[in-house]
């Protein structure tokens, strides 16, 4: 059986690696007795599956996992049981039982969407902003540096397409900026070389959060979560 | 420029920190806390709050088994609130001290100056000026003599406790052998009179209670003088309670020892990322080298149903996939076999692994290492430690070249393909012969692998033999306290010399610089007057010393230089039967005498049997202290 996962990670989870989340919630389902399916052979490992690797340092409300499990149970009592042993830097929204053919939640994400915040360090007019992300939107291509696989050389990469939609807001002193990235097995769009590319006109500007708001897959043009599928 | 103070504490701290600092750092996790089972108390309602400091990193201390103990334990009580902190990695150092943030614990984020003692594990001698950086980090004055009554009380426990004159200038006391009856003992004390007192503690009353613990060693209760050519003269009490002798605590049995099923889950991948069940304490086999060994005597076992339950438990309340067995010769345990079959059974269904940490050069163990190793046969290790059969009769480790032939073939028989050894370099009474031995080991053990490979011819791969070599460093407490260290130079030519008999390209040959062990010898041997090297060596930057990115020699050498003390004479000087030795006032339960006649033998190459097999060897543990030891299963198994 495979119930399929919409989990948070907080500010207590925001410095685990992926390797981290993945080694704690396989201690969570041990802990929380039930029976995980582990695939045979030399190297036994547990058959969890997850949405795209969330970077060090982020925190999310829109993480997911399937998981495939040897027994059948009742979704509310599986995720009862998780709740109760999740570590502090892990929180479950919900749970779902899924069917065994759909496919790996990995596989079906397309988009993420990220709140990041930004300190200025003079205020600036939201129509001034505004401004800005509308001209950056209006060019046809936006490269940013990135490094080469396994390589110190960098290369040059236009993340124009891979840039949905992009508004601002103000939080008090925090300017929150909200976007939509490309994010599936043809690439992800970074939120911070995104934001980086706007706030590279005000110095002194910095990021001092990023959160991953959600990930959505798409169905007939619409975006729908992972658990709507 | 140095910021001023930072004056945050609790859960403001710990945001600024999380916002500020640790987004800097190359590992947060480090620092953060809020691992599963961290234990966070209420501060104001409970009475006595310490500190557990480990002075390494956090993968290194959070893999350590007494950490676990002792913070569980004293957790466990209402009155008491033990929190954690470990030594910074220098990129988190530099940020502190640039922004004024004096170290804090990992649980409240509190200053560790908030506390009332600041318990420290003494693993190894490596990390002593860690203890220094942390208490100065902590903007605590390191030295005792400079802190006032509104500073912390520092302690310090762990194995290298009973060698501790060296940091007896930054101790208020030492806690001398196992500490889970004796810390209980303390707190019960301490709380006593913080209640007595107001909340604040007086000093003087409460070290002359403590003092009447047995356990307990209070070195500003004690003054030492010496002779001329620099070897301690006498060593005395100078307060009217203080024992002359202060005799190590131990328990007398294991059977219902606090142990810590809810231990700790680090977020962090940390050195031993697994369960640790301790199956028994204690090893009588009698190698002359073996510190440890002298230490823990007796054996005492724990039975096999209690450690089923333990396991059991914690894996329930921890999730790991792998419990490690864990002492200093698992497999001497009279109950392995049962043992490992129990655990076995109950553990493979729920996809746990078990792990043999130590196994002895026997067919007994490689049974055992079969058993748990069903899939997954990459390597194992063997020590036999020396490279003939006289040297190992020096130092009575009961191996023989048969057993390692025989075990050999095991081995490779039973599919594994890589085989590590150890040895250690620069024994007493070695010769280049004694090193031809261990690359003729290393050669006798492959062509074996490589008859077998020939013979099944369904190898995967072609055997690999890795040969690790260590340096000697004669240990006080046991029988080889009264060597010299061989010279460093002298184990530059060992090491070159032997380095030059292994050509095979499947025979792996590691050694390492004998700097680092030339400082283990001097710091274990030491006397009081090494706290002023220790400190000036701080002064000079030293710190991480276990960490080759770290050590720098010629710092040390500089602070030896600079407070006139010759460190060869604590390292390589023999010493005499009757000389008196700054840890003869610490009593380990095993007699001197003892360790006179182990040397004697040692230097005519006779054995002495482990006295598990029947003859008490006279060691005097069990006279004078009124224990025994303490098998399950009547006698070891199959030698
Ligand atoms: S007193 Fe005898 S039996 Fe007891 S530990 Fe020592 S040698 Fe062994």
């Amino acid at each position: 059986m495979i119930c399929r996962v919409k989990f948070g990670e907080s500010m207590a989870g925001k410095f685990l690696s992926h390797l981290d989340m993945l080694r704690a919630w396989q201690r969570a389902i041990v802990r929380s007795g039930l029976n995980l399916a582990y695939s045979q052979g030399f190297n036994k490992h547990p058959k969890l599956s997850f949405s795209s690797a969330l970077a060090v340092g982020l925190t999310s409300s829109g993480e997911y996992v399937d998981i495939e499990l040897n027994e059948e149970l009742p979704a509310q009592e599986i995720a009862e049981r998780l709740k109760k042993h999740l570590p502090p830097a892990l929180e479950l929204y919900a749970l779902k039982i899924v069917d065994d053919k759909t496919p790996p939640v990995m596989s079906i994400i397309q988009r993420a969407e990220y709140r990041v915040s930004v300190k200025l360090a003079q205020s600036v007019p939201l129509a001034e902003i505004e401004k800005t992300i509308d001209e950056l939107l209006a060019s046809p291509r936006l490269e940013v540096e990135r490094r080469k696989k396994n390589s110190r050389e960098k290369k040059l990469v236009d993340i124009r397409p891979g840039i949905y939609q992009i508004t601002a807001e103000y939080q008090d002193e925090l300017l929150i900026i909200k976007l939509f990235l490309q994010n599936n097995s043809d690439g992800n769009v970074k939120p911070d070389e995104t934001v980086g590319l706007i706030i590279k006109n005000y110095p002194g500007a910095e990021i001092s959060q990023i959160h991953r708001q959600e990930l959505y897959t798409i169905k007939d043009g619409q975006l729908l979560s992972p658990m709507e599928v | 420029m140095i910021k001023p103070l930072l004056d945050l504490k609790g859960e403001a701290l710990k945001e600024y920190v999380a916002l500020n600092i640790l987004p800097q750092v190359e590992k947060p996790l480090r620092y953060q806390g809020e691992e599963l089972n961290a234990i966070h108390k209420d501060w104001d309602k409970s009475g006595l709050h310490l500190a557990f400091a480990f002075p390494d990193i956090y993968e290194i201390g959070m893999s350590h088994l007494g950490l676990n103990i002792l913070y569980q334990q004293a957790n466990s009580h209402p009155d008491y609130l033990m929190e954690r902190v470990f030594a910074p990695w220098d990129d988190m150092e530099e940020l502190l001290r640039e922004e004024g943030i004096p170290l804090f614990s990992l649980e409240s984020y509190r200053p560790l100056k908030d506390f009332h003692g600041i318990g420290i594990t003494l693993q190894y001698e490596m990390c002593y000026t860690n203890i220094i950086n942390m208490l100065d980090l902590a903007h605590i004055p390191p030295k005792r003599k400079d802190r006032t009554e509104d500073d912390p009380l520092i302690f310090m426990g762990g194995p290298c406790a009973y060698t501790p004159e060296p940091l007896a200038d930054f101790a208020d006391f030492f806690i001398i052998g196992e500490g889970e009856e004796v810390n209980m003992e303390i707190y019960a004390l301490w709380l006593e009179n913080l209640k007595q007192n107001g909340g604040k503690l007086n000093r003087k009353q409460f070290l002359e209670d403590l003092v009447e613990i047995e356990g307990v060693y209070i070195p500003e209760f004690y003054e030492a003088a010496y002779h001329e050519d620099g070897r301690l003269a006498s060593f005395e009490p100078i307060h009217p309670k203080a024992p002359k002798v202060i005799k190590k605590r131990m328990l007398k049995s294991m059977e219902g020892a606090f142990f810590p099923t809810k231990p700790i889950v680090p977020y962090l991948e940390v050195v031993h990322d697994r369960a640790v069940l301790e199956v028994l304490r204690g090893c009588t086999r009698g190698c002359r080298f073996c510190q440890a060994g002298v230490l823990y005597r007796p054996v005492r076992e724990k039975s096999v149903q209690e450690l089923v339950e333990q396991a059991l438990a914690i894996i329930k309340n921890t999730g790991y996939d792998d419990v490690s067995l864990s002492s200093l010769s698992t497999s001497d345990h009279t109950c392995a076999y049962q043992l490992l079959t129990a655990l076995l059974e109950e553990l493979e269904k729920r996809n746990v692994s078990v792990s043999l940490p130590s196994l002895r050069v026997d067919n007994f163990s490689v049974n055992l290492a079969q058993q748990v190793q069903k899939l997954k046969r990459s390597s194992i290790t063997f020590a036999p430690e020396a490279g003939t059969q006289r040297l190992r009769d020096v130092i009575n480790k009961g191996v023989t070249e048969k057993n390692l032939v025989d075990v050999s073939y095991r081995i490779f028989e039973n599919g594994w393909s890589k085989m590590k050894l150890y040895f250690m370099l620069g024994l007493p009474t070695e010769t280049d012969e004694d090193l031809a031995g261990i690359a003729n080991l290393g050669y006798t053990v492959l062509s074996i692998g490589d008859e077998v490979r020939e013979s099944q011819k369904n190898f995967l791969k072609p055997p690999q033999i890795n040969i690790s070599v260590s340096c000697f460093v004669p240990k006080p407490f046991s029988a080889f306290q009264f060597e010299p260290q061989v010279p460093m130079d002298e184990l530059r030519r060992r090491q070159k010399y032997l380095r030059g008999l292994i050509k095979n390209k499947r025979i792996d040959f590691n050694y390492h610089d004998p700097e680092v062990s030339y400082l283990e010898a001097i710091f274990a041997k030491g006397d009081r007057r090494l706290g002023e090297v220790l400190y000036k060596a701080w002064e000079l930057g030293c710190k991480m010393d276990g960490w080759s990115e770290f050590f720098d020699f010629d710092a040390w050498m500089e602070a030896f230089e600079d407070c006139g003390i010759d460190p060869e004479f604590y390292a390589y000087r023999k010493i005499d039967y009757d000389e008196l030795l700054p840890w003869d006032h610490l009593d380990c339960g095993v007699r001197k005498s003892f360790l006179i006649r182990e040397h004697k033998k040692a230097m005519e190459a006779k054995v002495t049997p482990d006295c598990r097999f029947g003859v008490c060897s006279g060691c005097g543990i069990c006279p004078d202290r009124e224990v025994k030891l303490d098998l399950r299963g009547g006698k070891p198994g199959d030698m």
